[in-house]
């Protein structure tokens, strides 16, 4: 039979058929889901890996050195120089990235700066206000996840990003803490000013919250906000200007080594090589601790739902439209036995049968794509948007799903076959008068 | 003109208990240009030997020829093909799939027929809808068609591949007796055509329009 003719024949028995467009309508619903599913959760991966493994920021680890350090240093020995003590310390600074400089798998060495006041608005009753800013080592074009690049502000902007909430300082430490009163909640500042106090002084410095930590999109980087390292060594002199102990201190600043920390950022060129980094800094005394992590719990449970709709959605249909697809069949087996009176091999009846349901299901599954396309374009443009970075995800109707989709499809025609090959095997005249 | 052979055909079926020997030994010859109508009781075999004589149903013994050449010695394959081209069956519930016009029905043995063009189904299908009096129905769907009009479509049908023997199977059972005659009339046209046409049936009405008529009883073939 040429296999014009078994087109002809199978769309036209198909065409008017109400449980025809009952099976076309299943598949069609089930293929939605599935394709739905399927292509959100290749989206995500491809945003996974794109946005997120991928990120020099996730590469980052903090590296500690000072086990390095003299003894009489770590122990915060009163009897010794200042002077000396600066001095012992930028020497083992110096060797300590001098190490670290060595290892082909870090690609990038950042010292630490740190700079310690408060935030006179957030002081209460109870609060200190006290904070802790830490320098944001990124040297590169990758925009943050949690806001605006800090390296596209102008190093006289005065940018900050800080954790969705924090933990001050308890201004009576020996009262118990009580977390709520004890947590600030950054996100209504964002886009707002807060005025630092510069330390040593009354002087305030206005400072934009430009982004947020932990949230389901972003960094964890604990209970710090970050500035860019211009802006914290720019505060630190200030302070220092301040100081009135300042000039005990002004050996300590050098062209390359400027620090009030004793830790350096170091940037991995691939997370895979971490273990090995690891091994090498242990074996000189040098520590590297995560440091900027994420939350990733929502992520992977989304991750992992999809992956359950996803296998839920093609049993769902292999069942709902292979029992369909038989009890259509058993119907019709009146039709199929006259065609076999006919003339009509086994061999073509059942290429009939074939085609008459991957004509179905095709047809399904073409609506399907189009439809599914149409609802994650809505879904992106309002759900996705609302989320924080998310909006990067750009799920849409991929080759890979629409293949594996199809192809689990095809399934069905193909088992329904089979199974008709044993039951249609004999006919004659009573089977067709029954 | 010899065209459809019975020689000594038996068959039995069997049972959990016993064996049944339906057909015991049939032996005729049927010929071209004449109307045979085959009558017994209920349970008589009729059914049977109108599968065996459609390349249907195998039998135990004996010889099948039809046009020259024995059945026995066909594949499946070459038993279909012989049907398609070879034998027209006629049903008493007509059998013609609802999804498909009058003239979609009559073109669906062509499909198989390797020795008609695609361009010429239509023209072919179309004349034959025209010789049973349907040229107005081509696009009607058979819901919309009487009995009658449904059985002529079924004729149409079975004449799709200009087959030489025409198989009946209680043809005009489900009509009444202006449309039994109807069918009666084409059969009779189709007998002067040269074609031999096998009518299984009750009706006594038949009996005017066949040359001989064949009692099954017995499982033994007789001409009443």
């Amino acid at each position: 039979m040429k296999l014009k003719d078994l087109m002809k024949v199978s769309f036209r028995s198909a065409r008017r058929s109400k449980s025809s467009i009952l099976i076309m309508l299943l598949v069609m619903i089930t293929s939605i889901a599935c394709l739905f599913s399927l292509s959100y959760e290749h989206a995500f991966n491809t945003y996974w890996d794109t946005y997120i493994n991928k990120n020099p920021e996730l590469r980052i680890r903090m590296v500690e050195y000072y086990k390095m350090l003299d003894p009489r240093i770590v122990k915060g020995d009163s009897t010794l120089d200042p002077k000396e003590k600066l001095k012992m310390i930028d020497e083992t600074t110096k060797e300590a990235k001098q190490i670290i400089a060595t290892n082909k798998h870090i690609i990038a060495i950042n010292q630490e700066i740190a700079f310690y006041s408060n935030i006179p608005e957030l002081e209460t009753e109870n609060l200190s206000g006290d904070f802790e800013f830490i320098s944001v080592p990124l040297k590169n074009d990758i925009p943050l996840i949690a806001g605006e690049n800090l390296d596209a502000y102008n190093e006289k902007d005065k940018v900050m990003i800080c954790p969705n909430s924090i933990y001050l300082d308890p201004k009576d430490r020996s009262q118990s803490v009580n977390i709520e009163k004890s947590q600030v909640n950054f996100e209504s500042y964002l886009g707002k000013t807060l005025k630092i106090k510069v330390a040593y002084s009354d002087e305030l410095e206005e400072y934009k919250v430009i982004g947020l930590f932990d949230t389901i999109d972003t960094y964890s980087i604990g209970d710090r906000c970050y500035m860019s390292q211009e802006n914290i060594q720019y505060l630190n002199e200030k302070s220092n200007n301040a100081n009135p102990d300042y000039e005990s201190y002004i050996d300590s600043w050098h062209n390359n080594v400027n620090y009030i920390g004793d830790n350096f950022y170091i940037t991995l060129d691939n997370m895979k090589n971490l273990n090995e980094v690891q091994s090498f800094l242990q074996e000189h005394n040098m520590y590297s601790n995560e440091w900027i992590g994420m939350n990733t719990m929502t992520v992977e449970q989304t991750m992992d739902t999809c992956s359950k709709i996803s296998f839920g959605c093609l049993i769902l249909s292999i069942i709902v439209v292979g029992i369909n697809l038989l009890q259509n069949i058993e119907k019709r087996k009146k039709e199929f036995y006259l065609y076999h009176t006919l003339g009509y091999t086994q061999k073509d009846i059942i290429k009939i049968i074939f085609m008459e349901n991957s004509i179905l299901i095709l047809i399904g599954f073409i609506l399907a794509i189009g439809i599914t396309q149409i609802g994650l374009t809505i879904y992106k443009n309002t759900t996705l948007a609302g989320i924080k970075r998310l909006y990067l995800m750009n799920p849409q109707v991929d080759i890979v799903s629409i293949l594996i989709s199809f192809l689990v499809s095809l399934i069905i025609p193909i088992l329904i076959t089979i199974f008709l090959l044993i039951l249609t095997r004999k006919t004659n005249l009573n089977k067709i008068k029954e | 003109m010899k065209t459809l052979v019975l020689k000594e055909i038996e068959k039995n079926y069997e049972t959990k208990e016993k064996s049944i020997q339906v057909l015991k030994g049939v032996s005729y010859t049927f010929e071209k240009g004449k109307i045979y109508s085959i009558i017994g009781h209920s349970g008589s075999g009729k059914s049977t030997l109108l599968n065996i004589m459609g390349t249907l149903l195998s039998y135990d013994k004996g010889e099948l020829w039809i046009d020259g050449k024995e059945i026995k010695e066909m594949t499946e394959n070459e038993k279909a093909q012989f049907r398609n081209r070879k034998i027209g069956f006629v049903f008493q519930s007509y059998l013609l799939n609802g999804q498909l016009t009058a003239l979609e029905n009559v073109m669906v043995p062509m499909y198989i027929n390797k020795e008609i063009e695609t361009k010429d189904r239509k023209t072919i299908a179309t004349e034959l809808l025209k010789k049973v009096k349907m040229e107005k129905r081509l696009t009607h769907y058979p819901k919309a068609l009487s009995g009658g009009e449904q059985q002529r479509v079924a004729i149409a049908r079975a004449l799709a591949n200009n087959p030489d023997i025409i198989l009946a199977d209680e043809p005009t059972g489900n009509l009444d007796k202006k449309n039994e005659e109807m069918i009666l009339e084409i059969f009779k046209e189709l007998k002067k055509e040269g074609k031999c046409v096998i009518i299984v049936s009750h009706s006594d009405n038949i009996k005017k329009y066949t040359d001989v008529t064949l009692e099954l009883d017995d499982g033994e073939l007789e001409v009443v």
